[in-house]
């Protein structure tokens, strides 16, 4: 509930901030944000401009229009914002770690809002880890991974029986070399809409 | 003074005893005995559908026990045992010979060879068998015959006839792989493919029986564990609870399973009673507990849990259930699997980036690093524990490795194409 | 009839008595041969006593030493002694001088008594000559008494002088006894003189050599241990050649870890083997059977070249095989 008044707060944050590009601290805490939602919309909405723009391509800035379709357009643009974030899809993770990165936030919260507003829409969260350990714990590692990007939509409003989890552990690599690049790549989550 | 006589003799004869040369000695040769397998006579009259002296010197070589000679550095080729020129055997430095002969009865359709196993320095015949066997038979045959040269020599049961289990992955287009669950003799030789899929497969584990496998498998979609007859192929489902169902571990007595459920919020230890149907929870903890096995008396399991924020090993008594740690060197130490006599934990150890084979002494927490291969995980010991298989990255993909538990000899296994993975040794069948 | 058997009896008594009397004899040969048990045992015992005392010497002996050393003393010894025989010489010289004086000076006075003697055996025969003319002129001179009555002065005159002459012999006599004697008791005094002078020389040579032994002792102990330590090296030396040898050929069975087996290794002079036996197995076949396999891998065992050495050391060698 919460949340909800926030959001025009965030949406202006995003779109006011979104090529200012900040480095932001890395609290690295992930339990401590879901506890606190609106401290993770509010550090989702300052990370997730820079990330989001960058690995992702910012969609062209919306044209402002006349001053009197500015609300409706704001809102337009705020809509278009929100795609965009859902856009992103698969989140990284640190060797052996299942915290949400801060830049992931402002795309799992768009995510989570359009879940919210769209019960009838259901996900399946794929955890996934590098090659790198061993294949049963990555298994429950990738687990662990989904399990964490599930508390935050969950906590965003999302209703649990919109969810499902699988762990593939380092099985299905992004990229099957064996080298760093690869292993960033394949420490992953995915969001798959059914 | 007759005292003093004595006294004095007793004296000189305490003397004499002491006088004895004594020489101790506690190293030995840092090579591996040497033995000549000597091709054995070919008297079928036709060609042989296996070499069958080789397959007995690879399996020989590579037990790191022993150093088969080349035939190339043969002086003579003795059928039979007055053929043996001894001094030449000696001048080899070989300690043992090893002659046959290979006979073909057309009436029985039958191979028969005779083999004789002789000791170069006391000139004696320690061993000699005559057996028979089908054509197809003779691979297994030769085993048989590595297995009677190893234990009369090392005193250990031999480990050739044994079986192994593992799982491949190919790669058939870019979105598209399969996954084969296979079974082979303990050298990759006459490999058979017991089950496949286009999901994922992991954690192949042998009965103790050698009569089935449990495994898990993703073919349904979602992971379960499935218990598998070896010969037959006939599958049963055992578990496909929501969430994780990994890492299944027969118990000593094949009456129940060690798993990894996540059913109940996150991954924890469970044994489930194969009878009944019954789980029983072990862990309890927020962190990953998972990759259990059992102690050789079926009392502790030992595990990997990262409850102290790094996966570490930890052993559990299956009736108190409470965890002790017991890897405390490195960030991350993981499925940790018994030695056959229960004193020492073999494991996957981190250390300077890479992963290897580790081994931990129980009684004083010493650590050994057995390999140095790049990203070593899974594994197996066989079961008269001299030597553990287990995967490594070799080039761009996975294969089977096997490094001797004193980390001396080390061979890979032939792989066609593809990952070769998560090997399972079986125990001794029959 | 009676006196035969009173003859009889008396013969029957007689050999009782022989019988006690042998008896006596008996027991007391019995004694005596106790006596001479007993003694026969001490005897024995200390010529047993006396047989050790006497080896311990003969070991050190037989313990070889420098040459050079040995050399020094002998020099010394020699030197010593030389020195000791020239002033011994000296002496006796000097006695055999004066004993020639004395020898000459008797063999003077002997020449003269001869001379004496045989004067008066002339004499003596000249006057019996003399007493036969007499006796027979006697007869002529009976009438003629006052010759007789001369005669007879003359003779008792003679026999006077006869008498003084034969006290002066006497007296001549007894002092050239005495001068014997005296003779003889010098002799005697320089003999003991001798004796004592021998003795004391003995006596310094004594403590001479006590002092030499003391000081080859002490020397021979020092090279003894010096050689000791060489030989303790060496076997040393050889003890660790042949286990390395031996752990070249040594393939321990897996699985015996802290084993340990004992096997007896004889040898032959040349380092060959002539037997190995196991004396104390280890409980695995395998492992008893890798220790002496590689005793038999072994074609020539390295060893001292000193042969007493590898006799006294090398050919019985005791080897125990610890599985690490």
């Amino acid at each position: 509930m919460k949340f909800d008044s926030l959001k025009p707060i965030t949406a202006l944050l995003l779109s006011g901030l979104i090529l200012t590009g900040c480095e932001s601290m890395d609290t690295q805490d992930e339990n401590a944000d879901v506890d606190v939602p609106e401290q993770g919309a509010a550090d989702a909405g300052e990370a997730g401009s820079d990330s989001g723009a960058e690995t992702y391509g910012a969609p062209d800035e919306p044209e402002v229009g006349a001053a009197e379709l500015a609300a409706q357009n704001a809102k337009e643009a705020a809509m278009k914002e929100q795609a965009a974030l859902r856009e992103m899809r698969t989140f990284y993770f640190d060797f052996d770690q299942s915290s949400i990165k801060v830049e992931a936030r402002a795309s799992l919260a768009a995510h989570a809002e359009f879940l919210a507003t769209n019960p009838a829409s259901k996900i399946l969260l794929e955890g996934h880890c590098d090659e790198r350990g061993t294949k049963e714990y990555n298994i429950a590692l990738g687990e662990r991974r989904a399990k964490s990007i599930s508390k935050f939509l969950v906590v965003n409003g999302v209703s649990r029986s919109q969810i499902e989890v699988i762990s593939y552990g380092e099985e299905r690599p992004a990229n099957a070399a064996h080298n760093e690049s690869a292993w960033t790549q394949n420490r992953r989550v995915y969001i798959e809409y059914k | 003074m007759k005292l003093k006589f004595i006294f004095l003799s007793l004296f000189l004869f305490v003397q004499s005893v002491q006088a004895e040369l004594y020489i101790e000695i506690r190293e030995g040769s840092d090579s591996a005995l040497p033995i000549a397998i000597v091709p054995f006579a070919n008297k079928s009259g036709s060609a042989v559908p296996y070499d069958v002296s080789r397959i007995i010197a690879n399996d020989l070589q590579r037990s790191g026990d022993f150093d088969a000679l080349s035939t190339s550095k043969m002086l003579s080729l003795p059928e039979q045992y007055d053929q043996i020129h001894f001094r030449d055997w000696r001048l080899l430095g070989q300690k043992y010979v090893l002659i046959g002969q290979l006979k073909y009865s057309a009436y029985t359709k039958k191979y028969e060879i005779s083999y004789e196993l002789i000791d170069v320095l006391t000139q004696q015949r320690v061993l000699g068998e005559v057996l028979s066997s089908g054509s197809k038979g003779l691979r297994k045959l030769a085993h048989k015959i590595s297995d009677a040269v190893y234990e009369e020599i090392t005193g250990v049961r031999g480990v050739f006839s044994t079986k192994i289990a593992y799982i491949t992955l190919k790669q058939l287009t870019k979105n598209k792989q399969e996954y084969r669950l296979f079974v082979s003799d303990a050298d990759g030789q006459n490999a058979h493919m017991i089950f496949k899929s286009h999901e994922p497969m992991l954690s192949p584990s042998w009965s103790n029986d050698g009569q089935h496998l449990a495994y898990v498998s993703f073919h349904t979609g979602r992971p379960a564990i499935y218990i598998q007859h070896v010969k037959s192929s006939h599958q049963r489902k055992v578990t496909s609870f929501k969430g994780l169902n990994s890492a299944p571990m027969w118990s000593p007595d094949d009456a129940s399973l060690v798993m990894t459920l996540s059913k109940d919020g996150n991954a924890e230890i469970y044994t489930y009673d194969l009878a009944t149907n019954a789980l029983n929870r072990l862990t309890n903890h927020y962190g990953i507990d998972t990759e259990a096995s059992w102690s050789p008396n079926g009392k502790e399991v030992v595990f990997t849990s990262d409850r102290s924020g790094r996966p570490q090993v930890y052993r559990m008594n299956i009736k108190d259930k409470v965890p002790e740690r017991l890897t405390f060197v490195g960030k991350y130490n993981a499925r940790p699997r018994f030695s056959k006599d229960g004193e020492s934990l073999y494991y996957v150890h981190q250390s300077n980036g890479g992963f290897h084979i580790a081994a931990i002494d129980m009684k004083t927490s010493e650590q050994q690093v057995l390999t140095s291969t790049s990203l070593d995980e899974s594994p197996s010991l066989s079961p008269n524990g001299r030597m553990i298989m287990y995967s490594t990255l070799r080039g761009n993909s996975s294969v089977l490795a096997v490094v001797s538990v004193d980390g001396g000899a080390k061979y890979f296994l032939p792989s066609d194409s593809g990952d070769v993975r998560e090997p399972a040794w079986s125990p001794f069948l029959n | 009839m009676k006196k035969i058997s009173a003859t009889k009896t008396n013969n029957q008594t007689k050999i009782a008595l022989l019988l006690d009397a042998l008896k006596a004899i008996f027991k007391a040969k019995d004694k005596r041969f106790l006596l001479a048990s007993v003694l026969l045992h001490i005897v024995l015992f200390s010529m047993l006593l006396i047989s050790w005392q006497n080896s311990e010497p003969v070991k050190i002996s037989s313990i070889p030493n420098s040459v050079q050393a040995r050399v020094i003393s002998l020099d010394e010894l020699k030197a010593l002694r030389e020195k000791r025989e020239a002033e011994q010489k000296k002496q006796i010289d000097k006695k055999n001088a004066q004993k020639k004086k004395q020898e000459l000076k008797r063999k003077k006075e002997l020449k003269r008594k001869k001379e004496l003697k045989r004067k008066k055996e002339l004499k003596r025969k000249e006057l019996k000559k003399k007493k036969a003319r007499e006796k027979k002129q006697e007869a002529k001179r009976k009438a003629d008494e006052q010759k007789k009555i001369q005669i007879k002065k003359k003779q008792r005159e003679k026999r006077l002088k006869e008498e003084q002459k034969k006290k002066e012999e006497e007296r001549q006599k007894r002092e050239r006894l005495e001068k014997i004697k005296q003779e003889k008791e010098q002799v005697k005094r320089q003999e003991r003189e001798q004796r004592l002078l021998e003795k004391m020389q003995q006596a310094e040579l004594e403590t001479q050599r006590q002092f030499e032994a003391e000081r080859v002792a002490k020397e021979l102990s020092r090279q003894q241990r010096l050689s000791q330590e060489q030989e303790l090296n060496e076997i040393n030396k050889y003890k660790n050649l042949i286990r390395l040898k031996i752990k070249q050929q040594l393939h321990y069975p897996p699985k015996t870890k802290g084993l340990k087996v004992t096997v007896k290794v004889k040898l032959f002079s040349t380092g060959e083997l002539a037997s190995v036996t196991v004396i104390k197995s280890s409980g695995s076949q395998a492992l008893d059977r890798a220790g002496l396999s590689a005793v038999r891998g072994v074609v020539k065992f390295p060893l001292p070249e000193d042969q007493a050495l590898v006799d006294r050391e090398f050919r019985e060698i005791v080897m125990g095989f610890i599985s690490p």
